[in-house]
């Protein structure tokens, strides 16, 4: 009787999981999964935020002296940054002249919405987050994401009322038009799930490491000048069309808790004939 | 009553899960997976047939909050209850020793996370991570493993005991 009794309560669940797969695709479904997920992701942020000091200090228990060390450098960095401000101060006065050009022709793209981390994706490769900004705060599908330094990790994937999803640059379905700063090389960034790599950068190319990746305004996607990440190894061999060009992201992708959506950016806005995304399927 | 708190546990154990270990673990495959903690643990000493709340309140969890659907994550719980409905009917009378089912719970917690994530990398097409990350998947399981083993002993003063010749 157990047994019969355990097979049956084993086959029930199995063809629980087969029929709500099947339902998956259905707009119902996802409506009831983002209800659900709206209710969770709140105390899962909470909880988070209180084990998140305590998990802090046990992680970097035996890196006090690299800490140190770091922050003598970060404090260098800081003094040679002081006199560059004063440099900057003077061409703060251009900047604004052309920010008021460049709004006078309607670009929309400096407006911000700062969001929330709530949870991150639990399934193994997957890189993307739940914020607790929606379509009502006016987050729409494909709009950049900046982390700390106001970076680029990532782009809206999916969007309701409340909450959004993001998609960071290292997941494996994440592709952003880019561009190497120095040598101009145009790219696409995409991501391996474990980090992120610039793609199409042929043979001589010449981008090598510690160069700064920017976003790309090809294809209308993205804003250009965003800051991506940096170049940190470049390895070529000679039956490969293209350079193998590892980029590491400005931001801890890890360890975000806030982040930043550029809602006055509209995907596609500017090419003829394009319609811009709305919504987007899980 | 039993069905209820094990819900109320599962979704407890997932929103540990989703919430707290990110922050503890740099390496999201090293970290212990608590639903099948609980499904092993419980399983291993209680009745497996007890434990069908656990993955299914964990499913809607964790399922809510990813990209992965929830009906994936449930086929991926699946596994470490099906071990261990398979090993506890093959038991004889005198076979329930406390170490043989702490064993179990340790052995079916290691092998429910493989098979998690094997489940849920092969449902969202990352199957190659498995072999990069197998390191850190090794320390998952035996967290994993662990946890449930010491669950498992904690619940044995609660254990579900062989029944006379006319139970």
């Amino acid at each position: 009787m157990i047994i019969v009794r355990q097979a049956a309560t084993l086959s029930f669940l199995v063809v629980l999981a087969l029929v709500l797969l099947a339902l998956s695709p259905l707009p119902q479904a996802s409506r009831l999964e983002e209800a659900i997920g709206g209710v969770i992701a709140p105390p899962a942020a909470a909880l988070r935020a209180v084990v998140r000091p305590v998990a802090d200090v046990l992680l970097h228990a035996g890196t006090l002296q690299q800490l140190a060390a770091e922050n003598a450098e970060l404090r260098r960095a800081l003094d040679r940054s002081e006199s560059d401000l004063a440099t900057l101060h003077e061409e703060r006065g251009k900047v604004q002249q052309a920010t008021a050009l460049i709004a006078a022709v309607g670009s929309s793209a400096d407006q911000f919405v700062t969001a929330n981390v709530l949870a991150r994706d639990p399934a193994p490769g997957r890189h993307l987050l739940l914020i607790d900004r929606g379509s009502q705060h006016g987050v729409r599908a494909g709009q950049p994401v900046l982390g700390a330094g106001a970076t680029l990790v990532g782009v809206v994937s999916q969007v309701d009322a409340t909450h959004a999803r993001v998609r960071l640059l290292t997941d494996r379905e994440s592709a952003v038009s880019a561009i190497v700063q120095s040598s101009r090389t145009p790219a696409a960034l995409t991501g391996t799930g474990e980090g992120l790599h610039l793609d199409f950068v042929p043979h001589g190319g010449a981008v090598a490491p510690g160069d700064v990746v920017l976003t790309s305004a090809l294809g209308g996607l993205m804003p250009p000048g965003l800051l991506a990440g940096k170049v940190t190894a470049v390895h070529s061999a000679p039956h490969d069309l293209n350079e193998t060009v590892v980029v590491e992201p400005l931001s801890d992708l890890a360890r975000l808790e806030g982040v930043l959506v550029m809602t006055g950016f509209v995907p596609g806005a500017n090419l003829p004939l394009s319609t811009p995304p709305e919504g987007g399927a899980r | 009553m039993i069905p209820v708190l094990l819900l109320l546990l599962a979704v407890v154990a997932s929103i540990v899960q989703i919430g707290a270990l990110p922050a503890a673990f740099a390496q999201p495959l090293a970290a212990p997976v608590l639903p099948i903690v609980l499904l092993a643990g419980w399983a291993a000493i209680r009745r497996p047939a007890e434990a069908w709340p656990i993955p299914l309140a964990a499913a809607v969890v964790l399922g809510t909050v990813s990209e992965t659907r929830v009906g994936l994550f449930l086929l991926a719980l699946l596994p470490a209850l099906l071990l261990i409905t398979l090993v506890r009917q093959r038991e004889r009378r005198g076979d329930g020793t406390a170490l043989r089912r702490l064993t179990l719970a340790a052995g079916a917690g290691a092998l429910g996370t493989a098979c998690y994530v094997a489940t849920l990398s092969l449902g969202s097409g990352t199957a190659d991570l498995l072999s990069r990350s197998a390191p850190a998947l090794l320390g998952g399981m035996a967290w994993t493993a662990a946890l449930a083993a010491l669950l498992a002993a904690a619940l044995w003063r609660v254990r579900a005991r062989s029944g006379g010749l006319f139970t």
